[in-house]
């Protein structure tokens, strides 16, 4: 027993290994769902939908040093390519997620190359001015985006069988654990080590062969590619998309989760994402003295001033801030049994 | 030249540079599937060799005319400036042709000039570097050495002026036809002034960050980590451990290079320059901040690394005795311009030199 033990153990050092595990527990909640809230489930749905969407931005600005505020207006293509390939053409969702990443491609190349000749604050400022371009060319081109007034999708079809929202649910672990599997590969490749050298040191890093346009521009892609995935679960699992609910507000919600939970780290980015999207609705709203509606915005004061401390005391967000006290955690046993040993 | 032949030129020389890179990982994983593969390359390779040498004999030809008009008009030309301005071009192309004959060549400059506005940081300056040699650079601050590195890594495209480079196929190259991060694949490596390291990676991580122009792993085996690109990494972190362990710097291997001693983020950068594959490496100041012992370890470690992986080496030092010791030639320069060249003891007893760093009379 002990022996299997050690093993699961050993095998649960591997990052792969564990977001496995993470998509096990999280298949738990579409089983579990009937006996959970409403709420509570949209949250937690949420949280995972954005996480794709977040665990892309990360790459972007933690790995990247770049910092777009476009992100909102990729979840929305990715909205209006769901509802085109689910209603329109009817096409396999399969088969809608691949459509997704072509036009995620080309839009990601399109922005990439218009605006990543230049850096810091101007980049933001120009994704910025791209999104909402973007945005009054959803209200206008209502063909796919229902304009003003929305759109509303009917269900996933797969295998012939109208999915319901738990079991759409399901399809959203699995992309949350591929996301996060193809992050980290992506992370400890080659690929990654290009884009830090890049946002440390661009000069080391055009001397050692890393074409700084190239690496920053395929960044901008993947990012782009996540963002639009989770469009495409966004409007599986919720089914209505309006084009101006994806405004600024959306993309400095996920810039907050990925710098509040830490920018380089997996679970990091996950627990601000959490923090950000799904506390509010989970934690805040079933603490009775939360829920009165005379407090109703409370929950919203408590989550910004989390936001606030983090920043100010971790800058290197929830993850840092976790890796300190596993650090102090050792560190005092170490003393402990250093104590003993005197003895 | 004209466009058509300098731009299919430098795509058979990057494709060229790029089989290269995969022939050699398969030659180090000899499978039978590996070798059926290598053998499809190297037939690639003999065809773009030979399609290289083809347009270089057409270019051959038409370099020999425009000499042969450049003489003419020099001749014939009244205008002055324009005549001065021919005999700077025909003097650049006789240069190459006659560096295609000389076996000992590494790199040249031929009449450098880089200006910044009005400034020129470097003015009209030529030098040979002679292969397996150490080539010193000195001279007060502001004399333009290290703008004439970034000249040479493509930092800065020289205002006029060529930089020519024997590769490893005894080419001669223009290296203002590449771009800064092409120059690594050409055998060119360099060290900064101010350690530029990647502070948010380990020593080890780094000096993969210095192997990066050897990984030949495309973007879909880096997202799934294919079985390919996880040989390449276990090669290169095999490659980087030799590496580290031969300049001493084992005890920091796992480390954040940040915050650690001077003297060791040198020799980190020194060890990142040697994972590339380099051929010719160029030291910006590599002493400066080092105190007298470290100078000396730094004086023995750039010797050794110059027998061990056959380098040619050109750097700029402030530190005298250091520069006097290694180098076999040193260029002197101040203000942009070149005061003299020669062995350490010729150097030495230069009058120009001597006014420059000591004052006149």
């Amino acid at each position: 027993m002990k022996k299997i033990m050690n093993t699961i153990k050993l095998k649960l050092k591997n990052p792969l290994y564990q977001f496995i595990l993470f998509g096990f527990l999280m298949i738990l909640l579409p089983l579990l769902s009937p006996f959970l809230s409403v709420t509570t489930v949209d949250a937690l749905a949420k949280t995972l939908i954005y996480f794709v969407v977040a665990l892309g931005f990360s790459l972007l600005i933690g790995y990247g040093g770049l910092a777009s505020l476009g992100t909102s207006s990729f979840i929305a293509i990715g909205t209006f390519v769901a509802y085109a390939g689910i209603n329109e053409f009817e096409i396999p969702f399969l088969v809608t997620i691949l459509l997704g990443v072509v036009i995620a491609m080309l839009v990601g190349l399109i922005f990439g190359i218009v605006s990543l000749r230049i850096e810091g604050m101007y980049l933001a400022i120009v994704t910025l001015g791209l999104s909402e371009i973007m945005i009054e060319l959803f209200k206008n081109f209502d063909r796919f985006t229902g304009g003003v007034s929305g759109t509303t999708s009917r269900a996933i079809q797969m295998f012939g069988l109208a999915l319901t929202s738990s079991e759409t649910l399901f399809i959203i672990v699995i992309a949350v654990v591929i996301a996060m599997i193809l992050t980290y590969n992506l992370i400890n490749s080659p690929f990654g080590r290009a884009l830090l050298s890049i946002k440390n040191n661009d000069s080391a890093a055009q001397a050692m062969g890393i074409s700084i346009i190239k690496y920053r521009l395929i960044a901008f892609i993947v990012s782009t590619v996540y963002a639009v995935t989770g469009g495409i679960l966004y409007m599986g699992y919720i089914r209505f998309s309006m084009g101006s609910t994806w405004g600024l507000a959306i993309s400095l919600n996920i810039l907050a989760a990925v710098v509040v939970g830490g920018a380089k780290s997996i679970w990091g980015v996950l627990l601000g994402t959490f923090m950000i999207f799904g506390m509010d609705l989970i934690l805040f709203k079933n603490i009775p003295f939360l829920a009165d509606s005379k407090f109703a915005n409370l929950s919203f004061v408590i989550s910004g001033l989390l936001i606030i401390l983090v920043t100010m005391f971790y800058p290197n967000g929830l993850a840092g801030l976790i890796n300190e006290v596993k650090y102090k955690i050792k560190k005092m046993r170490l003393n402990k049994k250093a104590a003993k040993d005197h003895e | 030249m004209n466009k058509l032949q300098k731009m299919s030129l430098s795509y058979y020389n990057q494709r060229l540079i790029k089989l290269e890179k995969k022939a050699n990982f398969y030659q180090l994983n000899l499978t039978d599937k590996n070798k059926l593969k290598l053998n499809k390359i190297k037939a690639q390779i003999m065809g773009i060799e030979q399609k290289i040498s083809e347009i270089n004999l057409v270019v051959n030809q038409s370099v020999q005319a425009k000499i042969a008009s450049l003489k003419s008009s020099i001749e014939h030309e009244q205008d002055l400036n324009l005549k001065e301005v021919h005999k700077q071009e025909l003097d650049t192309l006789e240069t190459k042709e006659a560096l295609l004959n000389d076996p000992k060549h590494v790199l040249s400059l031929s009449h450098l000039t880089m200006k910044f506005g009005g400034l020129k940081a470097v003015d009209d300056l030529s030098f040979v570097v002679n292969k397996g040699e150490i080539f010193g650079l000195i001279g007060p601050n502001g004399a333009g050495k290290t703008t004439v590195f970034n000249c040479i890594t493509q930092f800065y495209k020289p205002t006029s002026g060529e930089v020519f480079y024997t590769d490893r196929h005894n080419d001669i190259l223009k290296l203002t036809d590449y771009k800064v991060h092409n120059i690594i694949d050409l055998g060119i490596a360099r060290t900064f002034q101010n350690v530029e390291l990647v502070w948010e990676l380990s020593v080890l991580d780094n000096l993969l960050v210095g192997g990066h122009s050897l990984f030949t792993a495309g973007f879909f085996s880096q997202l799934f980590h294919l079985p390919k690109l996880k040989k390449e990494e276990a090669m290169l972190r095999q490659k980087a451990s030799e590496i580290i362990d031969s300049l001493g710097l084992t005890p920091y291997k796992y480390m954040i290079p940040y915050g650690l001693p001077y003297g060791i983020l040198k020799k980190i950068e020194l060890a990142r320059v040697l994972m590339t594959n380099p051929s010719l490496i160029i030291l910006d100041e590599p002493a400066a901040g080092l105190n007298d012992s470290e100078t000396k370890e730094l004086a023995k470690t750039i010797k050794d690394i110059k027998n061990k992986y056959n380098l040619t080496i050109i750097l700029v030092e402030h530190d005298m005795e250091l520069v006097m010791e290694i180098c076999d030639r040193i260029c002197a320069m101040s203000f942009g311009q070149k005061l003299a060249i020669g062995t350490p003891s010729e150097i030495q007893s230069n009058k120009d030199v001597q006014t420059a760093y000591l004052g006149g009379e």
